[in-house]
């Protein structure tokens, strides 16, 4: 095409011009349109910098079925949000300050070719600058979020402060619960019988897979019996039978390190515990 | 019962064996209850869901980046044939998930191409030798990463080019498309390893801004959410490779930066423990790659310390123990994907 043929058309944006060549006029309306549109995009585009929902944080991302568990895991969501938030946070200001570096240089420039291509790297930075605010301020979001939902946990238990041995104790009942909420799940698909994977799992804790299966096989039918009655199971129903599991077999795990030598808790090796009396003066 | 037999419309009084024990087999006729109980107690009759196990072997490099699919049998043990070639003209450190009838391979680093770092997926389908076809794409450039599929969903994590990213992506293995946002892993790093179950897929170790890691995390394949913490590995490293049974997952070799390592270490992938001492490589490897038949792993390839091999060695994954040979790879080379049709995740 000659070159006094081709007409630029500017797409206005909230972050950058973009000068597209065509003659084309659906080209142009095209332009208009997403133009006209830019404002509320970039406005509704600001709920999605995260990239996580707050239901699925709670839900599929913190999945810890105990409330100790919980607060380990959304400490660790806090930690890594931390860290983030951190490395986005830099990242802005080192931007910010190439932007003014940049500016700084279109200003002394004399040549004008080398002042377009300036200018060009300044819209690209200040683009880039109002992505990384995006993602800087979700993080935000998000770490407030997860502090709230600790200051949640901390009220169920209960307790304004934990310690190691809370920690510990609540340990075998977490995995017990964990070992047969995976094992149930692996039996619904397979008539009834838990995979080979939560069997193993099962014995590293102590309890007897045969026992472990008898109480799956029992839940099921109660389940069925329940369905046949025209009720429905309810999740909490699975919830309250995970913990009758916990309880049953609070024992097994002690019992199982204890006869291979092992203590399941020396208190003598945890910080912060309130409960025993400090011996490391060797008093 | 009748003695007569109906094969294909045609009665006949000889019977005609089942061609194999595979869902694929033939077993042409009309048969009785007790002939097909017979045939699956001397293991002759065709099951549902199992399937004569090939690994595909992809890409690479040495001296020069390979296109090369090399496939074989995990049950037998042998050399390796050549399947097909990847689009383009290789790449060094794809990632390769799969399915019981297709592999996808994910990214790399294709040097032919200018350093060109790849978001290409594309796929072959296990059974049928051929080159490989357009799949889609990444959201952004990946390579070595953390590999983890089960039928349905392929998962890759914690790649090389995007250290500092914590970002994990998955497809549906039976469309072609885009990948898609995963969650993320708990920790940013590059050059870790994964394995799967069907329900759940681990990744292990990696290289980060402080060195080398053996942390291990998990996610749950149906979900899409975060991953989460699971245990360490016996000794922190980078580019070791992974293959699992239903059960356990092992993690194969790899490097700590300043060697090779023979060591292999594995988890049983329903709980959350640390990784235990299995036995060890015929000799120090990293950057190979592995998949397995659900029962027994393969890994191929890799530097020995610094030239790539072509060695294929097995282990039996339920018992512990070092690596056997098993044969050879058609090309040497190290930064290839290894995938099967009934890996850990698929049985």
């Amino acid at each position: 095409m000659p070159k006094d043929t081709v007409k630029e058309t500017a797409l206005a944006t909230t972050d950058l011009n973009i000068q597209l060549p065509s003659a084309k006029p659906e080209y142009q309306s095209m332009l208009a349109n997403i133009a006209d549109k830019a404002p509320a995009i970039a406005q509704a585009s600001t709920n999605f910098y995260k990239s996580h929902s707050q239901m699925m944080s709670v839900t599929l991302d913190v999945t810890a079925i105990t409330p100790i568990r919980s607060v380990k895991h959304s400490l660790a969501e806090i930690e890594k949000t931390k860290s983030a938030l951190q490395e986005g946070y830099f990242r802005m200001k080192k931007d910010e300050v190439k932007l003014k570096k940049l500016e700084r240089k279109l200003l002394e420039e004399t040549d004008d070719l080398e002042q377009e291509m300036l200018e060009i790297k300044i819209n690209e930075k200040q683009a880039n600058a109002a992505s990384s605010r995006g993602y800087v301020e979700a993080a935000v979001r998000k770490l407030n979020f997860f502090t709230n939902q600790y200051e949640n946990l901390m009220k169920k238990i209960g307790k304004d402060e934990l310690t190691e041995a809370d920690y510990e104790l609540e340990e075998v009942k977490y995995h017990i619960m964990t070992c047969m909420k995976q094992a149930l799940n692996s039996a619904r698909p397979r008539n009834g019988v838990i995979d080979e994977g939560n069997m193993i799992y099962l014995f590293d804790l102590g309890i007897n897979a045969a026992q472990a299966q008898l109480e799956v096989m029992s839940y099921l039918n109660w389940e069925n019996e329940l369905v046949k009655e025209g009720k429905a199971p309810e999740h909490h129903h699975t919830v309250q039978w995970l913990e009758a599991c916990a309880d049953k077999w609070s024992h097994c795990p002690s019992a199982f390190a204890e006869s291979r030598g092992f203590a399941i808790l020396d208190e003598t090796s945890l910080t912060n515990n309130t409960l025993i009396e400090d011996k490391t003066d060797g008093s | 019962m009748s003695d007569k037999r109906y094969l294909g419309n045609i009665i006949t009084d000889t019977p005609t064996a089942p061609a194999g024990p595979y869902q694929d087999s033939a077993a042409s006729g009309v048969w009785s209850l007790a002939e097909a109980f017979a045939y699956t107690k001397a293991g002759l009759w065709p099951i549902a869901g199992n399937v004569n196990a090939i690994a595909l072997f992809a890409g690479g490099n040495s001296a020069s980046n390979r296109n090369v699919i090399d496939s074989f049998q995990i049950v037998s043990t042998g050399n390796a044939t050549d399947f097909g070639d990847l689009l383009y003209s290789g790449s060094i450190g794809n990632g390769t998930v799969s399915s019981s009838t297709r592999a996808v391979h994910g990214g790399g680093n294709n040097v032919n191409r200018g350093a060109d770092q790849l978001t290409l997926l594309q796929y072959s389908t296990i059974t049928s030798a051929g080159n490989a076809v357009d799949f889609g794409d990444f959201a952004q450039s990946m390579m070595s990463q953390a590999t983890i599929s089960n039928q349905t969903r392929g998962i890759w994590a914690d790649d090389t080019l995007n250290y500092s990213s914590t970002r994990i992506d998955y497809i549906t293995i039976a469309t072609l498309g885009n990948s898609a946002d995963f969650g993320d892993s708990t920790s940013a790093r590059s050059g870790a390893t994964g394995v799967s179950s069907s329900t759940r897929g681990v990744a292990a170790g990696g290289y980060n801004n402080g060195g080398m890691t053996n942390i291990m995390d998990y996610v749950t394949i149906s979900t899409t959410g975060n991953a989460t913490d699971f245990g360490d590995q016996t000794v922190g490293r980078y580019q070791s490779s992974g293959c699992s049974s239903s059960t356990r997952g092992c993690f194969m070799g790899g490097s700590d930066l300043s060697s090779a390592l023979n060591t292999i270490d594995y988890i049983t992938i329903a709980s959350t423990g640390n990784a235990t001492d299995f036995g060890d490589l015929s000799a120090a490897n990293y950057y190979g790659a592995a998949t397995s038949s659900g029962t027994r792993g393969v890994y191929a390839g890799g530097k020995q310390p610094s030239a790539a091999n072509a060695e294929i060695k097995y282990i039996t994954i339920a018992s512990t123990g070092n690596t056997s040979a098993f044969g050879n790879l058609t090309i040497a080379r190290f930064g290839l994907g290894g995938s099967s049709n009934a890996h850990g995740g698929l049985t």
